[in-house]
Order: structure tokens, then sequence, then C-alpha cells
């Protein structure tokens, strides 16, 4: 996980918080919203590890949860998916 | 930044805290041993408390052990009856500390990758 796909990441997960959604408040939305703050702490580490003022073992335990989260949100999505191509598959 | 809600983030997070105290630690011991030979120095004590997540080290105080004295009247230092008061630093006291803490660092690193790793192992049901 380099700097540059963290920022990458906390960039996309910035979408979810478009204006559509804040309309209607819903569980997806609160997760939506749990998942970009943990991109947003990933960043403000990084940051906070190049001007000193935060210490090397934030950042580690930073980029690895946000890390982690996005493997878990890539392999919910792709069960998601294929779920979704079975359904298709059935014959009519 | 605590992930309470997760025990394994909550793992990965007192593994964390629990490196950063014992780095402090480590750094102390590297400051007290590196003016042992200074006169007048007291060695630097931190104190450990719980943290909301995990460890947290208090306020860095000083050590009120007397030093040892030497009487040299030649000495810049050197008080009315020539006696000069030097650090009150033992090595392997400090080398014990800086020891202790490497091992302790060492336990909480284990701690925080074999949650990573039971983590990875959790999600690999999920791939095929």
């Amino acid at each position: 996980m380099s700097v540059s796909m963290v920022g990458a990441m906390s960039a996309y997960a910035k979408l979810d918080s478009m204006p559509a959604a804040e309309a209607a408040p819903s569980p997806m939305t609160k997760t939506a919203g749990q998942f970009a703050a943990i991109f947003d702490n990933a960043d403000s580490a990084v940051a906070g590890f190049a001007s000193g003022a935060v210490g090397a073992q934030s950042v580690v335990e930073a980029l690895a949860s946000a890390e982690m989260a996005l493997q878990t949100a890539v392999t919910v999505r792709d069960r998601v998916v294929g779920a979704y191509q079975e359904l298709l598959r059935m014959p009519l | 930044m605590t992930y309470a809600s997760d025990p394994i983030l909550g793992a990965m997070g007192g593994a964390a805290r629990g490196m950063e105290a014992q780095s402090t630690r480590l750094r102390l011991s590297a400051e007290n041993l590196s003016n042992a030979d200074t006169p007048g120095y007291r060695r630097k004590l931190t104190t450990f408390r719980v943290g909301d997540e995990g460890v947290s080290t208090g306020r860095i105080s000083l050590d009120r052990t007397p030093g040892k004295t030497l009487y040299d009247p030649a000495h810049p230092m050197a008080d009315a009856s020539g006696l000069v008061t030097l650090s009150n630093v033992d090595m392997m006291v400090e080398l014990a500390d800086a020891r202790e803490a490497g091992r302790s660092y060492e336990a909480n690193l284990q701690v925080f990758s074999q949650a990573r790793r039971l983590y990875d192992g959790l999600l690999s049901i999920l791939k095929r």
C-alpha cells in the first residue's frame, strides 16, 4: 500500500458523500461514511508523519487498517457481483 | 482513533499504542545512557498508564536519587568543598531497561502482525 494509493482511495471514498445520499439516510450511507473515514484517517496519518507530528506506529496502524478495509470491501463486492451473475445465468 | 467496534482492529490499535510506549521508553534509556558522564544529570523516567486504547505514557519525570560525588577541586563544577556530583545513571540499569523495552516492543509487534494474519485468514473464506 503506497502513499499515492492511499490518496487515490480517499478520493474515491469521498464520492460516497454525495448530496443525494445525505438526503435519504440509510444504513448503507452510514457504512459508506465510516468507510470514507478510515481512508481519511490514513491520509492524515501519512501527512502527519511527513511533517513529523505523528509517530511511525500510528502510520503503520492507519495504513494497515485502511488496507484491510479495502480488502474487505473488494471481497464483499466480488461476492455480491458473483451472486448477481449467478442469478443472471438462471434459465428462464 | 479508537475502532472499538471491531475486536481485531482494537487489537491492532492496542499493539500500536504499546509499541509507541516502548519506543518512548527506549528513547529515554538512550538519552540517559548518552548523558551517563554528564555531571549533575538526573536520569529521566516515565510511567505507563492505562490509556483509552492500550497503554499511554505519563509525564516524564526525573529520578531524584543523588548521584555519586567525586572530590575534584579543579573541576569547573566543583562546589565549595570541592565535590562534584556526577550523574545518577547506572549503565547496567539503563541497558537492562533498553533490552526490556526491545522485548516488549517485539511482543507488541507479534500481536500486531498476528491480528493482521487472522483478519486475512477470515477474508480468505470469502475469496475463492
